[in-house]
């Protein structure tokens, strides 16, 4: 556990520092979402447009915090250290998702004034499907971080693969968040149970594989 | 008439860095070339070569970052690889492996929190390294010098019976330069194994017990580090070079 606070405490550390990635992963969102507005998507369709948006402005988060892992080799750093590499992949999850969820909670701001998305009615449980979603793509989007990392092509790739392995969370999120908003509300457990499936899945796979993935 | 055998020297099993029959090849570029090599316990080896020998990837490989194509590498009779050994290892690279954002101290702390360093240790370090006037800069702040101390004292800090140290000397001023080699000659003494590779050779020669020569991948010569002249490098180089 010390080692998961540690690598999300530097994470965190140095984003803030930099203050400009929330602004850039922000404003991408933003704006996905005035365009939506402005062609005419209302209501509860919107939810995918927060999801798009919100998947969008991960790959630009996930991309950043493995670039800081390597322009001095940092990622070989934290391979040395004696602790399990699954915390460390687990430190680094809890950092991209805490930037992930701040993005989300802009978007539905956003969201209900481009879209007039009713979130007003179902706040509890749209902030757990927000939050799943959000941990979901975040934990394959760090694995493939790790496992591109070092690569010269990560920036290119990270987004390439992220947005359509990330398919299934996308549309599972979508659908349970568009099923939240509705008249009346309908239930969402098959979508909350791929959630955890895929959330489950990466990971474990992350906790497993980390170790290989940032080895020369 | 048969060809002639090559002869392995025949290297120590159970403590330090033991590289037996290395391999490391990146696609079709041979990095190492079947080295077998040691750096037995209470020992300096210096490891040299001209640019592009291969040195650097010795040192990945001992350090358990790089995963040899072929051959053994032990680190005290283990493969440095997994999780147990780590610890004992301290390892300085061409680069820091710190953080630019983040000061010297909270790198120092970063990677104390991973090696379960006290945070005592970490203020030592800072003292030990003359880093107490910049330990509140930000490392992309930081002189070429300074912030290869930083790397020292980070690859240091948790106390490593086995260094691995590429260029250690680069960008330190005459001063700390010896101050280094007496942390060196500290480590040696109390029983830690040292490899270092580097290009000063007349630090190397002051310092080191053994040299292992290094040209395209290949090790071509080890030897005890005070017979060997400038010269004879020269002509290993250039002798590899012409081949």
């Amino acid at each position: 556990m010390r080692t998961l606070l540690a690598v999300m405490r530097k994470d965190l550390t140095i984003e803030g520092r930099s203050r400009d990635l929330i602004p850039a992963m922000t404003l991408l969102a933003l704006l996905l979402l005035a365009l939506s507005g402005s062609a005419g998507i209302r209501g509860a369709s919107g939810a995918i447009v927060i999801w798009i948006a919100v998947v969008v402005s991960a790959a630009i988060g996930l991309t950043r915090s493995f670039g800081q892992e390597t322009d001095q080799e940092q990622i070989y750093g934290l391979r040395m250290a004696p602790v399990d590499p699954g915390w460390i992949f687990l430190g680094k999850s809890a950092a991209n998702f805490l930037l992930v969820v701040a993005v989300e909670l802009i978007s539905l701001g956003a969201a209900v004034v481009f879209l007039d998305f009713p979130a007003g009615g179902q706040i509890a449980p749209l902030a757990g499907v927000l939050f799943l979603g959000g941990a979901a793509v975040v934990s394959l989007g760090t694995l493939l971080g790790a496992v591109l990392a070092i690569t010269r092509l990560r920036e290119a790739l990270l987004p390439l693969l992220l947005l359509p392995l990330s398919a299934p969370a996308v549309m599972a999120a979508s659908g349970a968040t568009a099923k939240l908003v509705g008249t009346p509300p309908e239930p969402v457990t098959s979508e909350v149970a791929l959630l955890c499936a895929f959330l489950t899945l990466f990971t474990a796979l992350g906790m497993v594989l980390f170790e290989y993935a940032v080895e020369d | 008439m048969a060809p002639p055998v090559h002869d392995r020297p025949a290297v120590a099993e159970h403590s330090g860095v033991v590289l037996r029959g290395v391999w490391k090849t990146y696609g079709a570029t041979v990095a190492l070339r079947d080295v077998t090599m040691e750096a037995a316990p209470g020992r300096i080896v210096a490891l040299l070569g001209p640019n592009g020998a291969g040195k650097s990837t010795v040192l990945r490989v001992a350090a358990g970052a790089s995963r040899p194509t072929r051959g053994t590498v032990l680190v005290d009779g283990v493969d440095p690889r997994p999780n147990g050994i780590r610890r004992a290892i301290g390892f300085a690279g061409h680069h820091t492996f710190l953080y630019g954002p983040l000061t010297a101290e909270e790198n120092l702390r970063f990677y104390g929190d991973l090696y379960g360093v006290p945070s005592a240790s970490v203020t030592a370090a800072l003292q030990r390294f003359g880093l107490e006037a910049v330990r509140r800069r930000r490392v992309q702040e930081l002189s070429r010098g300074l912030a290869q101390r930083v790397n020292l004292a980070r690859a240091l800090l948790h106390g490593p019976r086995i260094l691995l140290l590429d260029e250690p000397f680069t960008g330190l001023d005459t001063a700390f330069a010896d101050q280094l080699a007496a942390e060196l000659i500290r480590l040696r003494q109390a029983g830690g194994a040292v490899l270092v590779a580097t290009h000063e050779w007349d630090a190397a020669r002051e310092l080191a017990d053994d040299a292992a020569v290094l040209v395209r991948g290949r090790l071509v010569l080890r030897a005890p580090a005070h017979s060997l002249a400038r010269s004879d490098l020269s002509a290993l180089y250039a002798g590899a070079a012409g081949r």
